[in-house]
């Protein structure tokens, strides 16, 4: 079974951390990834840019409108992801409970993965 | 020619040069920044014979001397690719063209579109660009380096787009460059005289763009449409910033140079296969433009026009403005029934425009009503005065 392991941050929290702090937290996320690949659950993962730096496509019609943003004034925002293939649920969570960024005020998001969600 | 001139002239040209080579533009910002900061040391004492060429080398050696600061590899690479980059010794054009297009990328809010245009390719100050907007500087200052870094980080290319692009994302820059004309042009009711410039700027880009892509229609019909609404500007209101209708206007005030390069313009490019909106907008601006008195306009060539435009871009707002050519052409009682169909809420131009059909039809006091409901919506100051003056006239007429 793959879970997609969603990682918010709160973005105001992170950006009050001192560059060594961030890069601890760089330093065990990276770890928990490696550990994921070392157990055969590792199936994908990634940082993701700050959502100031994302774009919008929406479908107005008939035709393709992008646009800047979101800019939804939210605190928390989608850090990140990690995909990974685990027997069941608690094991996901598991390795959901070791994301770094819950130490400060994150959270993650496990969702079950499918070829065809309904 | 001084330093200051050829900042006017070709900062933006130079800048667009760089960053194709610097692959950065804050970077390539500083750069020719520090580099015409050398230019006002050195020059003073030995102008280079081709002070263009002098800032295009300059700036890219201040951007390798920043790169050099740095030690990451991947920095190494980027050094030797900006060594080895051909001399220049003038600006290329389509750099130009590439910024053009950098800037005004949809994936840019416009606002952020407008500020960088204006700042890079215009070569305008964040000072400047804030005071024209009314906005303070650091946001002004922030929304820049928003947009520089969404740039960068979201990769948007340095690139013209491919053919079976460019049509998309021209209309992007000329919604851009028509922004910064009409936040210019719809102050000219107002002490805000620095707002006016932004009607120049607006030109001069446009200007450029239709230089740069010369086979294009619609970038001659926005600088049609703009140089035949700006010959007119300062007629729009008088002393006292109230408005003036056109068909009040001092006709001889009118700038006849700026009417006659927008009727050859709009000539152009309506000989095209398919005469877009802005083309079609200078066309009915043209034929304002081209009446010696107000009561000599061709309304049945407008509506005509505005008959094209809505076919092209179906909005209650064109529908609008075509019931009043309809009116003008036919009179009032026809256009009033045009009226019927439109429906924007809030806007108040529609009940004045009910209203002033009805005041010429003599009906002054279902025109009162409308004028009322008008004066609810309305914003701007001079449109209230305006309003409340025609409030006042119709409500004086005996019942």
């Amino acid at each position: 079974m793959h879970y997609a392991l969603l990682i918010y941050r709160d973005d105001i929290r992170w950006s009050a951390l001192s560059t060594e702090e961030r890069d601890r937290i760089w330093d065990e996320a990276q770890r928990l990834a490696d550990d994921t690949v070392k157990r055969g659950q590792f199936v994908a993962g990634a940082a993701l840019h700050a959502p100031a730096t994302a774009t919008t496509v929406r479908m107005n019609h008939q035709k393709t409108v992008v646009t800047d943003g979101p800019f939804a004034e939210t605190k928390e925002v989608l850090a990140g992801f990690l995909l990974i293939d685990c027997p069941s649920l608690d094991d996901a969570l598991k390795v959901a409970a070791r994301v770094p960024v819950l130490r400060i005020g994150g959270s993650v998001e496990v969702r079950p993965v499918g070829s065809r969600c309904e | 020619m001084n330093l200051d001139e050829i900042y006017r002239r070709d900062y933006g040209k130079i800048l667009a040069s760089l960053i194709r080579v610097v692959g950065d533009i804050s970077l390539a910002e500083d750069s020719l920044q520090d580099a015409f900061a050398a230019a006002h040391v050195q020059w003073a004492a030995h102008p280079p014979p081709n002070p263009v060429a002098w800032l295009i080398l300059t700036a890219r050696h201040k951007a390798i001397d920043q790169l050099r600061r740095k030690t990451l590899a991947e920095n190494r690479q980027h050094e030797i690719r900006m060594v080895s980059a051909p001399v220049e010794e003038a600006p290329e054009p389509v750099d130009t063209l590439r910024l053009m297009f950098t800037c005004c990328h949809p994936a840019l809010a416009p606002e952020a579109q407008v500020a960088l245009t204006l700042r890079t390719v215009g070569g305008l100050t964040t000072e400047e660009i804030a005071r024209a907007f009314l906005v303070p500087v650091p946001t002004l200052a922030q929304r820049l380096v928003r947009a520089k870094t969404k740039i960068k980080v979201a990769g948007i290319a340095y690139e013209v787009p491919a053919d079976d692009e460019l049509a998309g994302r021209l209309e992007a820059v000329l919604a851009c460059l028509y922004l910064v004309f009409n936040e210019g042009y719809s102050a000219s009711f107002g002490p805000e005289v620095v707002r006016g410039d932004l009607c120049a700027q607006a030109i001069r880009l446009t200007r450029q763009l239709v230089e740069l892509l010369p086979q294009e229609p619609e970038p001659k019909g926005l600088l049609a449409l703009m140089l035949l609404n700006d010959a007119r500007r300062l007629t729009r209101a008088d002393a006292q910033g109230d408005i003036v209708l056109l068909e009040d206007q001092d006709r001889s005030r009118w700038d006849r140079d700026a009417i006659a390069e927008g009727v050859v313009r709009v000539e152009e490019a309506f000989s095209s296969s398919r005469p877009g909106p802005y083309t079609i907008q200078a066309a009915i601006a043209a034929a304002h433009a081209g009446a010696p008195r107000a009561a000599d306009t061709d309304w049945r060539r407008i509506v005509l026009l505005y008959g094209l435009l809505a076919r092209l871009q179906p909005s209650p707002v064109v529908e609008l403005n075509r019931a009043v050519a309809i009116a003008m052409a036919e009179g009032p009682a026809v256009g009033l029934a045009r009226l019927e169909a439109i429906d924007l809420p809030g806007y108040h131009l529609l009940p004045a425009i009910r209203a002033d059909l009805l005041r010429r039809l003599g009906r002054f006091e279902e025109a009162a009503t409308h004028y009322r409901q008008a004066l609810e919506w309305v914003k701007n100051d001079a449109e209230r005065r305006f309003l409340t003056r025609r409030l006042h006239e119709v409500t004086a007429q005996p019942r």
